[in-house]
């Protein structure tokens, strides 16, 4: 007797994404689009005779984030972005005896 | 109109949104948790409390409480060893698992499995080093000199252990206290908003300050006490459910420390004495490189499953389970809200319909929605008609380096060290039928706590995967190999192919007999395996008694200070087997059985019925015992002959039948050829307790009955033997070895008394080690079997099969073997100078059975060669070094050739040669 092989479905498990972008970078996709935007309706200047540069910087910045982003996180598991800029905000350091007052679990021990 | 400035404004607003949203899912896992970092100090700004990332508050009651309330507590697993087993027996393995799972009922409790690979410890050494008695023996100077050589194999990290663990945790239902951080501070925040007299940053203050330090959960005596004896009722009934897998015992509390001890401080072993605050367990700092966590000088990195593999099967993590360095395979299972799982699979099933529409409501080509689709479907399915459970399952392997780095140097060794065992660990993940693995970076920190004993399910990882039960309990990872017979002395170690220290005791309780068979052809190594087996015995100060053909025990025989004999033809020595262990008395029925049956061997097949003709000399043998214990002699075999001769009349055929056999017995009586040794009284040295004796009947080959009749009187002599207490009155174990003469088994009388002894060594403190260069010896073959052969191997606990020699269907067939275990025994290796594999099977159960890989030091090694060149050089080098000891032969030609000299080239081997002396 062989082993039984059981078929596992694998797509039950890809993330939920929208054009190759998660939730939360289609959020800082945004976000950078609004403020590009607002930047670029400060500068009176059309680009290439064609376009106005504040449509470029908000539109055109902001798919070559998304596509940045993509790019970046191809291989990626879930989550990359938010655990990519947590990093930079953590301190790399963790010491062990710091921050050691301890809050006891039964509340009768403080007593 | 819209005007452009309201568009701006709108879109600014989105954009804080976003913004805040984004701020959110980064910062939001630190509330409440950076607070514990002082500010005073400018360096002390750059670290942050290690404890406040620990989500363990404390370990109390055989529990790890953590800091939201939940429990965890654990068991030791003895696994599953079905290296060997058959499909049958894994697939029993895989379905126990997975209604194992099915029968998980709270979605607030998770499973975790812990597979510990980890360097072997010098523990066995130690018990083995308390056994040794005799000092300044020979067997004491190479067992010590053993024991060294294991423990440089040890310190190097050339052994390794398994270990698994199973942990559960369990989350009480949620109160106030028990909360989240966010919960926490909105709700502290909007109590600040609404009350009077209150100002913004104080309400966002207090918030903050009600985030932290209700952080831990805090309960009074009673609410604990409850709440611990629910949970004690959870654990026995998932107890029940996985000791129906494998054996297990639940962890205490100084076990649960030493885990968690050992996990946050990899480069300390000491944790005694440490009490079981959070804080006190903490004693290392931690730091974070490229893609690897520091911690006190020990490295680590976390792989994680990052895509499943496309089936699963009974056995699918064997590769991840191989690896042979430190690290730790971590599987999470829990079984969630079923109903509620099933509702997000509907809403999954819609969108990926959806996406498979167009706006006109025509369909399109997406093929990821219809894969998605598909399996969204097909889980459905299983999981709404048949019993499977919906299971999230996270897989994760913390891979560590061997020592802690102190210096740089030593840290850039010990970096390529973790690079290449990640990459050994994403190699093994692929094996698993096209899974893949991702080597952790920007979120490994928090993966690896998560990943930490005790803190599965505190936190989501974004690691987890959907699977059916079935599936997720082949990934259970439960297959530890044999480690042997437990709870005696360490008689025989050795270590495994897995590369782990094998402890084997032929007398161990759990064993049904000490009987051993050895099995294997020319050159596989079977010699040199049942001699490293009686060296290494020594430790239990064993008598031992050797029946062979040929030389190859003469030097460890005088090595060990025993005494070789020599029997042939000419050979003065000479054993009766009419002797009586008192003579005063009448015999045993088994004394006069054996020596009927072997005067009947020796007069060969007379009268047309054997069972007559064994009967009436029986009968004949006690009439010739009375006739001469009345004048207070020891019968002889002319005695028996002149006992037939004057029979007393009952019929003709009894007269005709003891007239042929008198005759027949002339060979063996008076001036007959084989008289000098069987119609003699007994040798004085035959007479003599020797600790060690080897009997050689070489010199008979010539005469195959007569050897077979030495080798039976032998063994009937060494049988006697068995069971005789020493001069203190001690009774010492007896090891009774039987090297290739096993011709006395097709001869059916003489097998029935040999199988008599198989039986009865054990409660005797005695063990049989019988080899043979195939199971045909013992067992016959499929078409002419030996009855008695099988007896003996169903009376034999112990077997090592060595590389075999053409077909194996024999083997198979009278031991059961599965399909796994000969394909071990096919691909079994001899490599001479290093080490020799042999298939040790106990108990005819794949379950204790393994492949060990005989490796020996360069004095065992010289001692125990069977290789004729070996041998003929260390003959050659004894005799040209007369004055030397055989203990010193065995020292100088280990230090000068350590791996023998098979291990060499050809012309090197030579040339050696050429130089012996």
């Amino acid at each position: 007797m062989s082993l039984r092989l059981k078929p596992v479905a694998r797509s039950l498990s890809v993330r939920a994404e929208f054009l190759g972008l998660e939730l939360e970078d289609w959020g800082l996709v945004i976000a950078w689009a609004i403020i590009m935007r607002l930047m670029g309706d400060q500068i009176h200047r059309v680009f290439l005779g064609l376009v106005p540069v504040s449509s470029v910087l908000a539109y055109g910045s902001s798919a070559l984030l998304a596509l940045a982003i993509r790019w970046v996180k191809h291989g990626k598991p879930r989550g990359y972005l938010v655990a990519w800029i947590q990093q930079h905000f953590r301190s790399k350091a963790h010491c062990a005896k710091l921050g050691e007052t301890h809050t006891p679990y039964l509340i009768e021990e403080e007593e | 109109m819209i005007q452009g400035s309201n568009i701006h404004l709108v879109g600014a607003l989105i954009g804080a949104l976003a913004l805040f949203t984004l701020a959110l899912a980064v910062f939001l896992p630190y509330v409440g948790r950076q607070q514990g970092a002082r500010t005073t100090d400018d360096d002390q700004k750059k670290l942050s409390s290690l404890a406040g990332r620990l989500p363990v508050c404390e370990i109390r009651d055989n529990l790890i409480v953590r800091r939201d309330g939940s429990f965890c507590a654990g068991w030791e697993c003895a696994g599953v060893a079905t290296q060997f087993a058959s499909a049958d027996r894994l697939e029993a393995v895989s379905s126990a698992m997975d209604a194992f799972i099915k029968g998980i009922r709270y979605s607030r409790a998770e499973f975790q499995f812990r597979y510990l690979i980890d360097h072997d410890t010098s523990e066995v050494l130690q018990q083995r080093q308390a056994c040794v008695t005799s000092p300044n023996s020979p067997a004491t100077w190479l067992e010590e000199n053993r024991l060294s050589f294991w423990n440089a194999a040890i310190d190097a990290g050339q052994v390794r252990s398994m270990r698994l663990v199973a942990l559960l945790s369990w989350k009480p239902n949620p109160t106030w206290e028990t909360r989240s951080a966010l919960s926490r501070f909105s709700a502290s925040l909007w109590q600040g908003l609404s009350r009077e007299g209150t100002t913004l940053s104080g309400a966002i203050r207090r918030a903050f300050q009600e985030a932290k330090t209700k952080a831990v959960t805090q309960r009074n005596r009673a609410e604990h006490n409850q709440l611990v004896a629910e949970f004690d009722q959870i654990l026995e009934t998932y107890r029940l459910g996985l000791e129906a897998i494998t054996p297990l015992r639940r962890l205490n509390e100084p076990e649960l420390v030493r885990e968690l001890y050992q996990s946050l401080n990899p480069g300390q072993r000491q944790t005694t004495r440490r009490n079981c605050k959070i804080a006190s367990l903490l004693n290392t700092d931690w730091a974070e490189g490229v893609r690897f966590l520091d911690l006190g000088g020990a490295l680590k990195a976390v792989v994680t499953l990052s895509e499943l593999p496309e089936a699963t099967f009974a056995s699918l993590p064997r590769p991840i389970l191989a690896l042979d360095f430190p690290c730790e395979v971590v599987v999470s299972l829990r079984v969630p809200d079923q109903a509620a799982k099933i509702r997000r699979l509907r809403r999954l099933l819609k969108k990926s319909l959806a996406f498979q529409l167009r706006k006109d409501g025509s369909r399109r080509r997406d093929f990821q929605a219809a894969a998605l689709e598909r399996d969204t479907v097909d889980t459905l399915a299983s999981a709404v008609t048949s019993s499977q459970k919906l299971v999230e399952l996270e897989l994760g392997v913390i891979v560590s380096s061997s020592n802690v780095a102190r210096t740089a140097s030593e840290r850039e060794k010990a970096e390529r060290q973790l690079a290449q065992r990640v990459e050994s660990v994403l190699q093994a993940l692929g094996q698993m039928n096209g899974a893949r693995g991702y080597r952790e970076d920007t979120a490994l920190l928090s993966t690896f706590i998560s990943l930490l004993p005790g803190v599965q399910g505190v936190r989501q990882t974004n690691r987890d995967f959907t699977l059916l039960s079935g599936q997720a309990a082949d990934f259970v990872p439960l297959e530890l190999p044999w480690t042997g017979t437990k709870g005696e002395v360490p008689a025989f170690l050795t270590r495994t192919r897995e590369g782990t220290l094998l402890r084997f005791n032929p007398f161990s309780s759990e064993l049904t007999n000490a009987n051993v068979l050895v099995s294997g052809k020319t050159g596989s190594g079977k010699s040199f395996l049942i001699r490293q087996l009686l060296l290494q015995l020594q430790v239990l100060s064993p008598r031992i008694a050797i029946v062979t053909k040929g030389a190859d025990y003469r030097a460890l025989i005088e090595l060990l200070g025993g005494q070789y004999r020599e029997i042939n033809l000419h050979t003065t020595l000479v054993k009766n087997p009419w002797d009586l262990n008192r003579p005063t008395q009448a015999p045993e029925p088994a004394q006069v059985a054996a020596v009927a049956s072997l005067a009947f061997h020796m007069a060969g097949r007379t009268g047309s019925d054997d069972a007559v003709t064994l009967n009436f000399l029986e009968k004949a043998v006690r009439m010739t015992y009375e006739r001469l214990l009345a004048i207070r002699r020891t019968p002889r075999f002319s005695d028996l002959k002149w006992s037939l001769e004057h029979y007393p009349f009952e019929n003709a055929l009894i007269e005709e039948l003891a007239h042929l056999l008198a005759l027949k017995l002339n060979r063996w009586t008076g001036e007959g050829v084989y008289a000098q040794l069987f119609d003699r009284d007994t040798s004085p040295e035959f007479e003599k307790s020797e600790d060690i004796i080897c009997y050689d009947i070489d010199g008979l080959k010539d005469s195959p009955e007569l050897q077979t009749a030495v080798a039976f009187t032998v063994a009937r002599a060494i049988d006697q033997q068995i069971g005789r207490k020493d001069s203190n009155g001690k009774l010492r174990p007896t090891i009774a070895v039987f090297d290739e003469v096993w011709a006395m088994l097709a001869d059916p009388v003489l097998g029935t008394q040999i199988l008599n002894a198989f039986r009865t060594a054990r409660k005797r403190y005695g063990s049989i080690i019988a080899a043979s260069q195939g199971i045909e010896d013992f067992v016959g073959t499929a078409e002419s079997p030996h009855s008695v052969g099988l007896a003996i191997l169903q009376n034999t606990e112990s077997k090592f099969l060595c590389a075999q020699l053409g077909d194996l269907s024999r083997l198979r067939d009278v031991l059961h073997l599965s399909e796994p275990a000969l394909e071990a025994v096919k691909e079994l290796r001899n490599v001479p100078g290093h080490f020799a594999e042999s298939y040790l099977l106990v108990a005819n159960q794949a379950e204790s059975s393994t492949v060990i890989q005989l490796t020996a030091t360069p004095f065992d090694y010289w001692a125990t060669t069977s290789h004729p060149l070996e041998m003929e050089f260390r003959q050659k080098f004894a005799r040209d070094h007369s004055e030397l000891s055989m203990l010193e032969v065995v020292y100088r030609l280990g230090l000068e050739y350590p791996h023998g000299l098979t291990s060499s080239a050809g012309k090197g081997r030579k040339e050696i040669y050429a130089t012996a002396s």
